[in-house]
């Protein structure tokens, strides 16, 4: 069975971000993860390697410099990578970027992390299966097979809904399918001979109509702490702030 | 440090974020309970931590000495008694089946040492003979297809928890350090025994036993290296488990400064966190500078043995500094903790009694002086 993962590379969660104007992101330390949605993809799609045999290929689209971001997957078993390098990572783009590669792929199965965590855009999935014209099960807590059908468990608040797709389809997966293992330090010693193809992409005229500006959330005001020792001076000063906040 | 090879750094990720979910959470139970952490061996194992300097073809994970170093530093800084665990395992059993092993050991011991399979430990410390190594009582006696070995040893760590040890025994008293040889003994031989366990200050996790021999058979093909070269296989086996010690204490001594940095900027005194205070950052200035003056000697000690040079005194400089600067670090952080820091509740006195006995063990720090000395002065 063949396997594609859609990776992006995310900043670490617990970077902080600094931008060196409207359009550009300041990258000197910032720390670069796989977003960890596609963690759980990649997880979910060794194990399945591991049952059925095949191949496990991670995608992703974004810097050149993400290889080594990229490596981290390897290192946890994929058996080769492809990056498609564009400055542009907007989900319209990077789908595009996707589909007009991947529709050169045979594969069964395409998954990815069902958000990332630094746009939580969720957009790449839908797109991307639209564009190559496969169903997409999104939000998946389970995938098990039978009989060539691909079964996937989406969980609501009291129920399961059981989806059953035939392959090629793309399955999006959601915290909770797996817990991603560690890289045994042998894969990782091995990733580094592992095989990561560079694909640049072409100038496109509609990839260049967007435009990204990025800006900081404001910083949150520290809280108030309001004196307790007399608990009626401290209701009235509460009262009167909570007026104030226009929540009274 | 920006002059590790990615693969390095990849590693160093994966110790990091293993020590954090599967070793530290364990840490001070293992402490308080004396408990060895069986549980984490076999995880140890199923990445690859038991067998990283040792090539694929004998089980292990074709990595180098400075990727081992970094595992037991990265461990340490979280418990010590993991680091120590590993660092034995490695160090002191698989490594001189490795390097002195004929191919027939090779297959049969450090193929399930290196995968993991076998925990494996170092016999050489006797009642009388500590530092003075060649006073060795323990004897072995060809007879037949077997040698008979008699004696006992003391401080053994992984005993009782491990497979495999590698055992110092005299065989010929008249030749001195030269009658002394080597040999690999199995748990389950006959007349092998495990003594008494120790309580010891730190390290609490960590099994310490005496091993009892009573005419215990180990078969004459166990020998490990020629008859008579016991001291050199010893010697050169505490050369490379020195490195394996020193990034223990080095992992000790940053797990401290990390805990100290956490606790300053929360607790607070006359008005504002303590990490606000001059006391406070330079305190902290000095520990990290010598930490990392330490990770230098530790890895450069490591770089060396990968490059097959020379490395007994880059190895005991390296030891001698770290577990000194561990010393010194842990009870600084200690005392940046205060009152709490005393007490059991915080990670940091743990840290500090720790830290003691990697300037007693594999070599003393006087024992380390002397190899430095012994080099100038040649």
């Amino acid at each position: 069975m063949k396997i594609l993962v859609l990776v992006k590379e995310t900043f670490d969660t617990e970077t902080k971000i600094v931008l060196e104007n409207s359009k550009k992101i300041n990258n000197e330390g910032i720390k670069y993860i796989i977003n960890p949605y596609d963690e759980f993809a990649i997880e979910e799609a060794l194990r399945i390697r591991e049952k059925f045999g095949g191949e496990v290929v991670i995608y992703s689209v974004g810097r050149r410099e993400s290889e080594v971001t990229l490596r981290n997957g390897l290192a946890l078993g994929a058996d080769k990578a492809k990056l498609i390098v564009s400055e542009k990572i907007d989900s319209i783009t990077v789908s595009k970027l996707l589909a007009e590669n991947i529709t050169k792929e045979e594969f069964e199965i395409i998954l990815s992390g069902w958000i990332a965590i630094d746009d939580n855009n969720a957009q790449v999935p839908a797109r991307l299966s639209q564009l190559l014209d496969i169903p997409l099960v999104n939000v998946v807590t389970k995938i098990d097979f039978s009989d060539d059908k691909i079964i996937c468990h989406r969980e609501g608040d009291n129920t399961v809904e059981i989806i059953k797709v035939s392959p090629p389809a793309m399955i999006a997966v959601q915290r909770g399918i797996n817990e991603p293992r560690y890289p045994t330090v042998k894969n990782i010693l091995q990733a580094k001979k592992k095989q990561i193809d560079l694909i640049i992409s072409e100038n496109n005229e509609d990839i260049n109509r967007i435009n990204i500006t990025y800006q900081l959330p404001e910083v949150k005001k520290a809280g108030l702490i309001i004196d307790g020792s007399k608990p009626e001076k401290a209701v009235n000063i509460l009262i009167q702030k909570l007026k104030e906040a226009k929540v009274l | 440090m920006d002059f590790l090879a990615k693969e390095h750094i990849m590693l160093q990720k994966m110790y990091r974020e293993f020590t954090e979910n599967e070793v530290k959470p364990l840490a001070h139970e293992l402490d308080e309970q004396e408990r060895f952490p069986v549980e984490t061996v076999g995880k140890l194992a199923k990445y690859g931590f038991l067998g990283i300097p040792f090539p694929k073809e004998y089980g292990g994970q074709g990595g180098d000495s400075l990727g081992y170093t970094m595992a037991v530093e990265e461990l340490s800084k979280a418990c010590a008694t993991t680091g120590v665990v590993l660092s034995a395992h490695v160090s002191l059993c698989a490594a001189p089946i490795y390097e002195y092993g004929t191919e027939e050991q090779k297959q049969k011991y450090l193929v399930p040492l290196a995968k993991g399979e076998k925990l494996g430990a170092f016999g050489l410390t006797e009642p009388n003979a500590g530092t003075d190594a060649a006073g060795q009582q323990t004897t072995a006696e060809l007879d037949g297809d077997y040698y008979i070995l008699n004696g006992s040893k003391i401080f053994i760590t992984n005993a009782g928890y491990a497979d495999i040890y590698i055992v110092m025994a005299i065989t010929d008293k008249s030749k001195g350090t030269k009658g002394i040889s080597a040999f690999i003994v199995e748990k389950y031989f006959p007349g092998f025994g495990i003594g008494k366990k120790e309580a010891k200050m730190g390290i609490r996790g960590s099994s310490t036993c005496e091993l009892i021999f009573e005419n215990c058979k180990v078969p004459k093909e166990n020998l490990l290296g020629k008859e008579g070269k016991g001291f050199t296989v010893a010697m050169k086996t505490l050369d490379g488990g020195r490195i394996g010690i020193a990034a223990q204490a080095l992992g000790i001594a940053q797990g401290a400064i990390n805990e100290t940095v956490t606790y300053v900027k929360e607790r607070r005194q006359f008005g504002r966190p303590i990490a606000k205070f001059q006391n406070t950052q330079f305190q902290l200035a000095d520990m990290q500078t010598k930490v990392d003056a330490a990770r230098l000697l530790v890895y450069r000690a490591a770089r060396l043995k990968d490059s097959k040079q020379p490395y007994t005194v880059a190895a005991a400089q390296a030891k001698l500094f770290a577990a000194e600067v561990a010393m010194e670090v842990t009870t600084k952080a200690v005392q940046l903790h205060g009152g709490y820091g005393y007490t059991r509740e915080y990670p940091v006195e743990r840290m500090m009694r720790d830290a003691k006995i990697t300037e007693i063990y594999e070599g003393t720090s006087e024992v380390q002086k002397m190899v430095i000395a012994a080099n100038i002065l040649k």
